[in-house]
């Protein structure tokens, strides 16, 4: 890795600061690095032939983390910011990875994902790929009504945010957060439980 | 539902989550009315809600509970809330009582406790605060009561005081002292952390006071991922404090050792004023990463911690009454190694009780030489090796287990070698074999292995010219002395010669004959010449079973030498015929023949091992294993290999962690007893490479690689098959660090290689195709890939089974690229051939590289079926 994408991955998650385009076009340019870097860093997971083995996203992109960014010269903003980009990103890669998956049936790669809160939207299992196709899906539906729960959803699940970082990416109160943190696992579980069948 | 009424039936839900459950139903109507659809998505809700199962209604526990009064709340944590309150009866006490939150097992909890009641009881010791009782509230919430501690959290107490070093030593001394009396009583803590270990000051002095004893394992319940991921924001083992054999969750195996580590990170906090691991650090790393680093990563030492602070050293400087260079100083030596070996990953090196903690930090307070010590240079390389070893999740690689050839073996130098042992034995073998020509001459004990070898050829050749038979026969010995030593090109002149010396004086058909051939067939095999040795070994099974006298252990042995090339000529169907009649021939002698048998299920496995037939390997594995131990010793080599293999089974078969135990034990025999440059070596590296990459350990895996690509190098012939053995797991591994050229670099040395030594129709040349493949793959050149992948195809149809990973993935890389450059057909045609054997799926047809065969009526067909008839 070089030391310039380094410093300049610091550069953009110290920068980020508020909300505002400024922060979006900062985020933006900061997403493909990161998701080359998890993509790297999943595949090395993925190239696991061990059955049953399970992916947990948050744990990736704390690894990211840790290769992209200096963090004698990162604080705790610029870190929650680099989370939150990371989260995006790892969603992302999580479903174009099931997908292919899916596709590929028996091949090479995780069978399932540890989300870093307790989701249990299937029961008391880890999501399988297709699992996690029906979450993006379900997800994917909470953003056209409520965008700023899917947002939190997004920062919850796949990059492991605490209530108080997430309450600082977005800009609202904790007490908003935990609302609908609350109501989004409830509404997620209730929709994926439809999905299921009786 | 569209924006306004998600919004109204969340509002609604939110509000009736705060509500007292019987107040809630009358809610709803109120809130919902008539509007059914409404009700229904809110109860949905409700019924799907996580987070308020935790504390039903946020009761407050009452004020009275079992003669307890509870005064005010001290306290609260994952685990429950803490309370001082005082006890009623049977005596008027002030207690801290410990109300455990909702949600465990109260029956289980208690009766823990009970288990432990006794001798909790009979604990009395100064720096222990005594445990009173554990009953259960009302509502089944289970409480402990223990002697209330007017005092603060030990690192708390030491930093507010500013204690300096030796201070904090003292007091830490005592803690030690405490548990010690815990552990004679029979009680382990498991859970020692600074804010359970209270400082009361009694008569003006600082007594450091040890909370909780029963607790912890009262109510530590089974950890699951599950139970530490919903609970890692409030968790209650401490994960900072946890010792590996504790973070290896399996509960089974905690002793007072896990209770000195706990001390060693307390120390570790005392002194450097951070804790081994960096707190926030662990506890998002996630669940597993947070467990192997507990147990595998080596934390700075002390002094080394205190100067890479920054500010934070520069505070706990002051703390310690002093600044960051002299903390280092004082901390760096004795100090840094009485915390090491505390905090050793492996207990058996750590202090052996908390006394004899204390007793090291007490000489370091007395200026007397501590028992603790730098780790010594072999010792650091031994603990290097074995941070590679502990709890690995193994993964064989995508393609590495595609064909044949990757798992590997070793098999004919083996048989070569027990076949020349009596020549190699000791020096003392070989000088007799010399003095035999000329006793007035003894060797020199400087020569190595090699010299006295090649004097000994030179003699040979030249001085026994009148004894053909005898210089046959030494010459055949020789033959075998080189090729165990790794000389291929210099072991085949001497057999050769051997060989023709033997048929002249004794005919063709003799059974020396047939031994020779043997040889002879072994050197050609490590010389790449698969094809000639399979003509030896057919012409010395013909000559051994066309004996007068047939002997079973000599067929045997032929038809297992022929059975294993056709093996690695990807003839498995006739190979494993030849395997079954070996191994009756040897279970059938009169004489037992163990050795053969051995010989013959361990050169089978691997063949099973390369099918996937990873029980079935194992299985002969193990009878194999208990032949050559009772006959070889636990450390013998032969016994490495078999290790080596049954590693391979398991990781084969998706055990990655027993799987490397088993192969680095095979490694660590093979470099006692053959040395780390020995070819044998790479075996055991490149599987751990492969397990390296599995778990991103990159450099690691690099490394590994390298060096079993190195070895093999300068102990293999160029064009040996068995280098590719590292030149296809290393290459997936550049691949995937997008290393395009080096990749392709390895996948050309390998198509190289085996086509000139396998030839062009074997699996294994077919694989150097597929593998260059994937590098065109990775670079989008998907005509190049296609043809690379083609090429493969017909081989793999030809060799291996119908089911065979290997075709299946074969036939979706060349749909992939076939659908991606416009060739429908051709897609759909190598997708119906995978259908036909293992059924494609849905998501597998959806897969956005197959966008270009949409609306095409057979593909879309194809679509249709799949979705009628889904895989089960």
């Amino acid at each position: 890795m070089g030391s310039d994408l380094k410093s300049r991955v610091t550069e953009i998650v110290s920068g980020l600061s508020g909300s505002g385009d400024a922060e979006r076009v900062t985020a933006e340019e900061l997403f493909p690095v990161i998701y080359d870097e998890l993509r790297r860093l999943a595949r090395g997971y993925m190239s696991r032939e061990t059955p049953g083995h399970t992916l947990q996203p948050t744990a990736l992109v704390h690894e990211a983390y840790l290769k992209l960014v200096d963090q004698t010269r990162a604080d705790w903003k610029g870190k929650t910011h680099f989370y939150a980009v990371g989260a995006k990103v790892m969603r992302r890669l999580l479903v174009d990875h099931a997908r292919e998956r899916g596709a590929l049936k028996r091949g090479a790669g995780w069978q399932s994902v540890t989300l870093s809160e307790a989701l249990d939207p299937l029961g008391e299992e880890p999501l399988d790929p297709e699992r996690l196709l029906d979450l993006e899906s379900a997800l994917e539906k909470l953003a056209e009504i409520d965008e700023r729960e899917a947002r939190v959803v997004t920062l919850r699940f796949f990059g492991g945010l605490t209530v108080e970082q997430v309450a600082e990416v977005l800009g609202v109160s904790k007490r908003t957060v935990e609302s609908d943190w609350r109501h989004a696992r409830a509404w997620l579980r209730l929709r994926l439980s439809e999905a299921s069948g009786p | 539902m569209n924006t306004d009424r998600h919004r109204r039936a969340k509002e609604i839900f939110l509000e009736a989550c705060d509500l007292p459950s019987e107040g809630r139903a009358s809610f709803l109507d109120q809130a919902c009315g008539d509007d059914t659809d409404l009700r229904r998505e809110v109860e949905g809700l409700m019924d799907f809600d996580l987070s308020g199962a935790e504390s039903p209604d946020g009761q407050q526990p009452p004020q009275r509970i079992n003669g307890f009064r509870l005064l005010q709340k001290v306290g609260e944590g994952g685990m429950g809330e803490v309370w001082e309150a005082e006890q009623e009866r049977p005596v008027r006490r002030r207690v801290a009582f410990k109300l455990i939150k909702w949600g465990m097992d109260t029956k289980e909890v208690l009766a823990r406790f009970e288990s432990e009641r006794q001798a909790l009881a009979l604990m009395n010791h100064p720096n222990i605060a005594k445990a009173f009782e554990a009953g259960s509230t009302e509502e089944g919430r289970p409480y402990f009561a223990m002697e209330y501690v007017r005092g603060v959290p030990l690192t708390e107490y030491c930093d507010a005081h500013r204690l300096d070093t030796r201070d904090r030593l003292a007091l830490f001394v005592q803690v030690c002292e405490g548990v010690q009396h815990a552990h004679q009583k029979g009680i382990i803590h498991r859970d020692i952390k600074p804010s359970n270990v209270l400082v009361a000051v009694e008569d003006g002095r600082p007594v450091p006071k040890i909370i909780d004893f029963g607790v912890a394992k009262a109510t530590s319940q089974r950890l699951t991922e599950r139970t530490l991921f919903t609970e890692l924001g409030q968790w209650i083992g401490t994960p900072e404090y946890m010792s590996p054999e504790q973070a290896e969750l399996t509960g089974l195996d905690v002793d007072t050792r896990s209770d000195v580590y706990s001390l060693g990170v307390v120390l570790y906090e005392l002194l450097a004023g951070a804790q081994p691991f960096d707190s926030q650090e662990l506890r998002t790393a996630g669940f597993d990463e947070m467990r192997r680093r507990i147990r595998e990563e080596e934390p700075p030492r002390p002094s080394t911690r205190v100067s890479s602070l920054g500010d934070a050293s520069q505070l706990a400087a002051e703390r310690r009454r002093t600044d960051i260079q002299g903390l280092a100083k004082t901390l760096r030596g004795d100090l840094d190694w009485i915390v090491m070996k505390a905090l050793e990953k492996d207990r058996t090196r750590r202090y052996g009780s908390p006394t004899e903690l204390a007793a090291d930090v007490g000489r370091y307070l007395r200026d007397v030489p501590v028992v603790a010590s730098p780790p010594s240079t072999t010792y650091r390389v031994r603990k290097f090796i074995s941070r590679h070893k502990v709890g690995v999740a193994a993964g064989v690689a995508l393609a590495a287990l595609l064909v044949a050839g990757v798992i590997g073996t070793s098999v004919g130098l083996l048989k070569a070698r027990r076949e020349a042992d009596a020549a190699l034995k000791s020096a003392d073998v070989l000088e007799g074999m010399f003095e035999v020509m000329d006793p007035a001459r003894p060797m020199g004990r400087a020569l190595t292995s090699r010299q006295m070898l090649d004097l000994g050829a030179e003699r040979v050749n030249k001085e026994l010219e009148d004894k053909p038979l005898v210089q046959a026969r030494l010459l055949k010995t020789l033959g075998e002395a080189y090729l165990n030593l790794g000389y291929f090109e210099e072991a085949l002149p001497p057999v050769e010669r051997s060989l023709a010396i033997r048929s002249a004086e004794l005919g063709d058909e003799h059974p020396e004959v047939a031994a020779t051939l043997n040889t002879l067939g072994w050197i050609q095999y490590w010389l790449g010449d698969f094809r000639s040795s399979r003509e030896s070994f057919v012409r010395s099974l013909a000559i051994r079973e066309g004996a007068e006298s047939r002997v079973d252990a000599a067929i045997a042995e032929s038809t297992a030498d022929l059975a294993f090339l056709e093996w690695r000529l990807g003839r498995f169907e006739v190979a494993e015929g030849l395997f079954d009649r070996a191994l009756e021939l040897a279970e059938s002698s009169d004489e037992p023949l163990q050795t053969e048998v051995a010989d013959v299920l361990y050169q089978k496995s691997l063949m099973l091992n390369t099918l996937g037939q990873y029980v079935e390997a194992r299985g002969n594995l193990t009878r194999a294993l208990e032949i050559r131990r009772e006959a070889l010793g636990e450390s013998h080599s032969d016994v490495g290999w078999i290790l080596h293999a049954i590693g391979l089974s398991y990781m084969g078969g998706g055990e990655g962690d027993t799987g490397r135990q088993y192969i680095e034990r095979s490694l660590d025999i093979f470099e006692t007893q053959l040395g780390g440059d020995h070819w044998s070596v790479a075996f055991p590296l490149t599987m751990m490479a492969i397990d390296e990459r599995g778990k991103m350990n990159s450099d690691a895996a690099r490394d590994l690689f390298e060096r079993a690509l190195e070895i093999r190098r300068s102990a293999l012939p160029p064009n040996h098959p068995d280098h590719v053995y590292t030149l296809f797991p290393y290459g997936e591994f550049l691949l995937e660090t997008r290393e395009f050229e080096y990749a392709e670099e390895l996948f050309e040395a390998a198509l190289q290689i085996t086509q000139s030594s396998l030839g062009p129709d074997h699996p294994e040349t077919a694989s150097s195709h597929l593998h260059l493949g994937f590098v065109d793959w990775a670079r989008r050149d998907y005509e190049r890939a296609f043809e690379r992948i083609e090429r493969a195809m017909p081989v793999f149809r030809e060799s291996l089974p119908p089911r065979h990973y290997a075709i299946a993935t074969n036939n979706l890389f060349q749909a992939f690229c076939a659908a991606q450059l416009g060739r429908s057909e051709y897609a759909l045609a190598r997708l119906e051939e995978m259908h036909a054997v293992r059924k494609l799926t849905l998501r597998a047809l959806e897969h956005s590289n197959f966008d270009p065969l949409r609306g095409d009526p057979e593909f879309e067909a194809l679509v249709a079926e799949v979705r009628a008839d889904p895989p089960g």
